[in-house]
């Protein structure tokens, strides 16, 4: 990938997260969140074990470590594992962002400011999503050993890392709008998990073969609808390094649609 | 300030609010009164936004609620029954935050903060976590993020339940106080209250106001007692 073409994704997710936090009650929910996360042991908590399973499916799963391997390439030894760890990872991080505030009675505090819902719901959002961003940095180690064994091409392992944030993204979208419908924690995770977890077999190259080789047309018909709403070929072509507008559009669409599902659901739940 | 307007609240076949109708000027102070259930905590969430009516409107300073939510909400300060708050927060905090959400920053928001702290007599506990304040500081922190933006209207759902009697005192005076130049409306099942800090009173049973009028015409109704008039036009319907 091109310099430019990094810069230009990183101007795009700049706007993306940068723009929405000029609305200030965006930016003051979202000050919140994150303060609230990082004051928390159970942050640190979830990061050591997100970093922990990370590194250890890196550097010890049978037949595929890292330094056996001898290639300094992290696709098929890091990315592989990140949409599927995620999917256990993410609905963990979000559980609690709008079940709280059930639980507190916070929630006839904040929806009697003048705050819009939507608001509420992205700066809770954006709040989840920079813990996401600082277990993922964390898991830069893998990248600095890496490079200091051997001479990486860094373009696909940043386009990796922009693929693990989208895909990490998603989960915790689906997560938010999971947490909207219940009150308890432990139903959204149990409810998040198994959704994420389909997103990521859906689209699941042995599952795609499957319905592929099937022979019947209705199948492949099906096997590429799944696909279409599966995280796993976006994620795949951006750990490959391919950054395609498509799949950009897929990962912002799906999250917007969360989001918005999200706020209805909190506007109907009071009428 | 406040006009409420044919207002109804349905939960399913349940009437929670059935066609009230009443206003607060400014400079009043109505005392809400009425038996659990009747209807109180929902009329005032309904005022505040929290909770959109079945029937019926309400505007606060001339903006409707159902409407205008946002420009309705900057003119209100609410102090919920339960007096939630933010438990992983500190008092400085939560009041920083609340000042943020409604639109201070910088010098001004440090102002509002240290005003309300005043009013409200939080300076020993500005930076304890909140998870280790007393129910009347906890109730006094939610009480003060209601007053940072300087409301116009007030409404407060039992603003002095849980409090001691120097509390409750404090807390009445406060509201005596705000009441010259804002428009007040709380909640309360102390009837006591309405004499100290009320000029006019509401009671309300089964969604109806039963009543209406100043301490004193309500007091004459009762035969000189306002817990007679309460009890004698909401007794009747706990006894079926």
């Amino acid at each position: 990938m091109s310099a430019f073409g990094i810069l230009a994704i990183l101007v795009l997710a700049a706007v993306l997260i940068g723009g929405p936090l000029l609305v200030s009650n965006i930016r003051a929910i979202f000050c919140r969140e994150a303060t609230s996360f990082f004051t928390s042991p159970l942050a640190y908590v979830l990061i050591f074990i997100f970093l922990v399973a990370i590194n250890a499916l890196t550097f010890l799963w049978p037949g595929r470590e890292l330094i056996e391997s001898e290639q300094a390439a992290l696709k098929d030894f890091f990315f592989f594992y990140h949409p599927w760890v995620l999917a256990f990872y993410a609905p963990l991080l979000a559980m609690r962002t709008l079940s709280d505030e059930h639980r507190q009675g916070t929630i006839e505090l904040i929806s009697t400011m003048p705050v819009r819902t939507i608001e509420l719901v992205f700066g809770k959002f954006l709040g989840s999503f920079v813990l996401l961003f600082a277990s993922l940095f964390f898991t830069a180690s893998v990248w600095i050993s890496v490079s200091i064994l051997g001479d990486p091409d860094h373009g696909p392992i940043i386009s990796g890392y922009l693929g693990s944030l989208f895909v990490g993204g998603t989960f915790i979208a689906v997560t938010i709008a999971v947490s909207a419908l219940t009150r308890s924690q432990v139903i959204c995770v149990a409810v998040s998990i198994p959704l994420c977890l389909m997103l990521c077999i859906i689209g699941f190259d042995p599952v795609q073969d499957f319905f592929a080789d099937s022979g019947v047309r209705f199948l492949s018909f099906i096997g590429e609808l799944l696909a279409s709403i599966s995280v796993m070929p976006a994620f795949v072509d951006f750990s490959k390094g391919l950054i395609e507008l498509r799949y950009l559009f897929y990962f912002v669409s799906v999250i917007a649609l969360c989001l918005f599902i999200t706020n209805t659901v909190l506007q109907n739940k009071r009428a | 300030m406040i006009e409420v307007n044919n207002l109804t609240k349905q939960f399913g076949h349940k009437t929670a609010v059935d066609a009230l109708s009443f206003s607060v000027e400014k400079g009043e102070v109505l005392g809400f009164l009425g038996p659990n259930g009747a209807g109180k905590s929902t009329t005032m969430r309904i005022i505040t936004g929290f909770l959109p009516a079945t029937h019926g409107d309400v505007k606060i300073c001339g903006i409707p609620v159902a409407d205008q939510p946002e420009d309705a909400k900057r003119k209100i300060g609410y102090l919920p029954e339960s007096a939630p708050l933010y438990a992983d927060m500190t008092v400085v905090g939560f009041l920083r935050f609340c000042a943020s959400i409604r639109g201070f920053s910088g010098l001004a928001r440090k102002e509002a903060v240290d005003r309300v702290i005043e009013t409200c007599f939080l300076q020993t506990v500005v930076h304890q976590s909140i998870d280790t304040l007393s129910k009347g500081y906890r109730h006094r922190t939610c009480l003060a993020q209601s007053l940072l933006h300087d409301p116009e209207v007030l409404v407060l759902d039992e603003p002095t339940d849980g409090l001691d009697p120097n509390q409750k005192h404090e807390v009445r005076n406060l509201i005596r106080e705000l009441g010259k130049e804002k428009t007040i409306v709380f909640s309360t099942h102390i009837l006591e209250e309405v004499d100290a800090s009320c000029t006019r009173a509401m009671i309300i049973d089964q969604g109806k106001i039963v009543a209406e009028g100043s301490p004193e015409s309500l007091r004459s109704e009762g035969a000189g007692s306002l817990t007679e008039l309460f009890r004698k036009l909401t007794t009747s319907e706990v006894a079926t």
